[in-house]
């Protein structure tokens, strides 16, 4: 990061306000936001071949050319995100100086005095002596707040307590997740693939062949398939799908295992998934079993194919930007768990003798949950009136 | 009495709460509130029972799994989240008046659920895909954070109904709303959060990708992201009241597409793997 000094040097320029403006992110979002609705709707891939028969090729052709077809691999969405992550990171290098001012700000035990504006100055009059009182509060606020400033001054005692000054970094911690989440999205789509083989029982591969372009991919070791098998429910609907995999290498069986939906089997970065089957020699019966959210109705075809060869299908991922998208995942668990249930609040206490009685106030500032701040200043008022009243 | 059975009769009962915080909101008489509250406490409860029923009959079936797996029962927990929510807004902040904004919206789940020819109220056993510990953490908290959003549309139309002079009589203090709906927007996009992270974990064990954009997928990431704008032109601009009340009626609109507008987009089932 920029040292803070540059900081104003660099807002005078036209781009950097630009890029550090909220209102760009906003224009970002909703862009996303129609172009995803676009993708929904306008079929994709593998579904837009259809569509391109049916419309004239010189449309068909421009579309492709635009990548209408595949919109969340197109340039115009890496674009989108481009802008975004140069948006989120130039509008929190901007902010960062106040943040780290908020986070640096010193205890001022008796900035109470100067600080009419404060929410809700509580005050009540009690017969209780100042220095009982005095001592009394500072228990209170210490179980709270952990440690307590005090400070005695011409207008009274005062004593302060605040907790919770990390709480100005979650922002940054959600952003910054963002940013991860978005670069290993990006470095899977650049360098991981996505494939798929069918593999009939007792038969080895060791090409697979990728999604999108069918291209075909030499793995660096052999899968075999030793033996599919699949079970039923009693109305019918399938119960299990597993395959009996051995993975090789140079002739030599290096692992073995069965593979089952939502057990994926991973071998030297490469993960397998049970995707589909059907049975061997002429393939014509293919079931397949992706995207069933629950309320997709599905056809059960009888299997009365016995005694031929079932062949499993297999999907064949590497995924390098997983432990990226993983981590960016996790802090930005960790973000919402500071900004949310986290704020920075302070509470001052002022003790001051009035005659023969004392006035004890309680004023608080936060940087956000004002309620809460105030529903747990009504609480220690209320606490105050009550072990006051027996001394 | 089959989980069923009792299910279709919670139905009615919301139906008679939501009359009865209509009566409140149009005579504002207390009484009509209090009976509308334990209507509503009661077909809660009904309600609580016949999924606790449901449970355990599945594991007599010997297909045992938590009533969170299809269509029919995604729409009665969904209900239950709402009606759940409400009554702990109402027992915390003493807030009635919202009872007519959300009490009829659980009732028209509930009665989709059990009187639509299209939805299938059978337990059914768990196909392969489904038999995921993840995939109940992602339908919890996807639902519960559509709660949430329910609420906030209740209450956003009530916001809007408030600054139409007519309305404002019975109804709460603007700024009052402003802040529960504030809450339960940022309550539910906590939840639709974790529920997208959930689900992209079940995804990536069940389907070989964390995200494939699928329309369901992409429908849930298009709800985020108005959400999160929304927030933000709080947290940024201090964007307070009619604004915010009509985002959250768009981002309701959001959820509703996300969760049963996808099934008729065009091209769902051109996902199928060939
Ligand atoms: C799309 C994913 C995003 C998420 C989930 C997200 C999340 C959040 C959250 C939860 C807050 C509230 C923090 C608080 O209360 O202190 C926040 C604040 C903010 N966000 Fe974002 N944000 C996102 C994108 C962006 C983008 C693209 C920008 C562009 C510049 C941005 C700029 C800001 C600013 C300026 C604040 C206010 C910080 C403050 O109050 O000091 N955010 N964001």
């Amino acid at each position: 990061m920029k040292r803070k000094e540059n900081i104003p040097n660099v807002k005078k320029n036209v781009l950097w306000s630009l890029f550090s403006s909220f209102n760009l992110a906003v224009i970002l979002l909703i862009l996303i936001v129609l172009l995803a609705v676009a993708g929904s709707l306008i079929p994709q891939q593998d579904a837009a071949r259809e569509l391109a028969r049916r419309i004239p090729p010189g449309w068909a052709a421009i579309l492709q050319k635009m990548q209408v077809f595949d919109l969340y691999h197109s340039v115009w969405f890496f674009l989108l995100l481009g802008f975004l992550s140069l948006n989120l990171v130039s509008c929190s290098l901007s902010r960062f100086p106040v943040t780290w001012k908020s986070f640096r700000a010193k205890a001022f035990p008796d900035a109470f005095t100067s600080l009419e504006d404060m929410t809700d100055v509580m005050t009540i009059m009690t017969e209780e002596r100042r220095d009982s009182a005095l001592q009394r509060l500072e228990g209170l606020l210490k179980k709270k707040y952990g440690k307590v400033e005090q400070k005695e001054t011409a207008r009274g005692d005062f004593l302060y307590g605040e907790k919770g000054r990390l709480s100005h970094f979650g922002v940054y911690v959600i952003h910054l997740s963002i940013l991860v989440i978005i670069g290993g999205a990006v470095a899977g789509a650049l360098f991981g693939f996505n494939a798929h083989v069918r593999v009939s029982e007792g038969e080895a591969t060791d090409t697979v062949q990728l999604k999108g372009d069918g291209g075909i991919k030499k793995l660096d070791f052999t899968v075999r398939c030793e033996r599919f098998s699949v079970d039923f429910y009693e109305n019918g609907a399938p119960r299990e799908y597993r395959s009996d995999l051995t993975f090789l290498k140079n002739g030599r069986v290096v692992h073995q295992g069965s593979l089952l939906v939502n057990h994926p089997i991973s071998f030297e970065g490469i993960r397998f998934y049970q995707s589909s089957y059907g049975t061997a020699p002429d393939g014509k019966i293919s079931l397949s079993f992706r995207r069933g959210k629950g309320n997709i109705h599905r056809r059960v075809f009888p299997l009365d194919y016995v005694g031929s060869k079932y062949y499993t299908g297999l999907q064949v991922a590497h995924d390098p930007g997983l432990p990226i998208v993983a981590s960016g995942a996790f802090l930005l668990v960790a973000g919402f768990m500071v900004v949310f249930f986290t704020s920075h609040r302070r509470i001052w206490i002022s003790v001051e003798a009035r005659g023969d009685r004392t006035a004890i106030s309680i004023a608080g500032r936060t940087n956000r949950d004002s309620l809460g701040l105030q529903r747990e200043m009504e609480r220690m008022m209320t606490m105050i009136k009550d072990t006051g009243v027996e001394t | 009495m089959s989980d069923t059975v009792i299910l279709s009769w919670v139905t009615f009962v919301y139906f008679g709460a939501s009359m009865f915080y209509l009566i409140r909101l149009i005579t504002g008489k207390e009484l009509w509130g209090l009976l509308a509250l334990w209507t509503t406490v009661g077909g809660f409860s009904a309600q609580t029972i016949a999924l606790v029923l449901r449970w355990v009959v599945s594991y007599q079936l010997g297909i045992g799994h938590a009533p969170l797996s299809n269509f029919y029962e995604s729409l009665i927990f969904f209900a239950w989240a709402v009606i759940l929510l409400y009554l702990i807004i109402e027992w915390r902040t003493g807030l009635k008046s919202a009872g007519i904004f959300v009490a009829p919206l659980a009732f028209l789940l509930m009665a989709y659920a059990s009187f639509s020819p299209n939805v299938n109220s059978r337990i059914q056993p768990l196909i392969p895909a489904l038999q995921s510990n993840w995939l109940i953490s992602h339908v919890v908290s996807c639902f519960l954070g559509y709660a949430a959003f329910t609420i906030a549309f209740g209450l956003s139309v009530m916001y809007l109904l408030k600054i139409v002079k007519r309305f404002s009589r019975f109804l709460p203090e603007t700024e009052f709303m402003d802040d529960l709906i504030h809450h339960n927007v940022v309550m539910g996009f906590i939840l639709l959060t974790l529920g997208i992270l959930t689900g992209s974990v079940w995804a990536h064990y069940a389907w070989g990708s964390y995200w494939s954009w699928d329309p369901k997928e992409t429908w849930s990431l298009i709800t985020w992201l108005i959400y999160a704008t929304m927030l933000h032109s709080r947290f940024v601009r201090g964007r307070q009241g009619k604004r915010m009340a009509i985002l959250a009626i768009i981002g309701f609109a959001a959820v509703l597409f996300t969760y049963l507008g996808v099934n008729y987009l065009p091209g769902l089932h051109s996902y199928l793997q060939s």
